[in-house]
């Protein structure tokens, strides 16, 4: 929940301050397809594939979803000179690193799911459990390889977005806030100085 | 409607349409790269 926080709460604060949507066009993102697909698949396993105990080898689901990651590391590659992508990169490259670590899932602790309130979304607190509709398993922090970043932070009820989130997340979320401002307001602010420049010059003539 | 304002309505829907995806691919980039478990009623966000 906490992208999602970020993100509207960047489209709200730049629209506050004059910033306009179709400004986004200003954004020259390179190879979009690549992270509507890479979502596409990780949606799959997130949402459609049954949840269960992911202990054991790595399988074809776990190969695939790392693969989905890679897609979008590549993604961010190419995007890397727009404000605030390198900050996404990071975020990724460290989820990636955790989630390759530890089986392929991004571990997090029975005691961060109670604090959390989220019990409902695992038939069990045992360690492999897959947590229903994320991308988590459940690792006690004794059996998880690189513990400080996995989903540590806890936002916990009774406040309304309550969610488990890594560092890696953190950086992300400061990303999408950073490139939609960018987005959604330097271009704006490129079209007011050119109309005011504009005004100058017919002032002048 | 004149030929202009016409003009003008289909480059504002691109321009729309192209804002839209590019709102579609960093969300995507955005919600793919993090890994927060629970995103309330459930998913990736």
């Amino acid at each position: 929940m906490i992208l999602v926080v970020a993100i509207v709460a960047s489209i709200a604060v730049a629209w506050l301050q004059g910033g306009r949507f179709s400004s986004l066009t200003s954004l020259s993102v390179r190879w979009g397809g690549l992270s509507v697909a890479a979502f596409a698949l990780q949606s799959v396993f997130i949402f459609l594939t049954p949840t269960r105990s992911a202990q054991g080898p790595w399988g074809w689901q776990e190969l695939l979803f790392v693969g989905s990651h890679l897609l979008l590391l590549t993604m961010v590659w190419a995007n890397r000179e727009l404000p605030g992508v390198k900050w996404i990169g990071v975020g990724l490259a460290l989820n990636l690193l955790i989630m390759v670590a530890n089986g392929g899932w991004m571990p997090v602790s029975p005691e961060a799911m109670v604090r959390a309130g989220h019990l409902q979304l695992v038939p069990s607190l045992d360690s492999g459990m897959r947590v229903s509709s994320s991308k988590s398993v459940v690792l006690s922090r004794e059996e998880t390889a690189l513990w400080f970043l996995s989903d540590i932070f806890v936002l916990g009820r009774p406040l309304p977005f309550s969610s488990v989130f890594s560092a890696g997340d953190v950086l992300v979320a400061i990303g999408a806030f950073l490139l939609i401002q960018s987005g959604m307001l330097d271009s704006h602010g490129r079209i007011r100085q050119l109309e005011s420049s504009e005004r100058i010059r017919h002032d002048c003539v | 409607m004149k030929k202009w304002q016409v003009m003008l309505g289909r480059i504002s829907t691109i321009n729309t349409l192209r804002a839209l995806w590019i709102l579609v691919a960093v969300l995507t980039m955005v919600l793919g790269s993090g890994a927060p478990t629970a995103f309330g009623v459930g998913g990736g966000g």
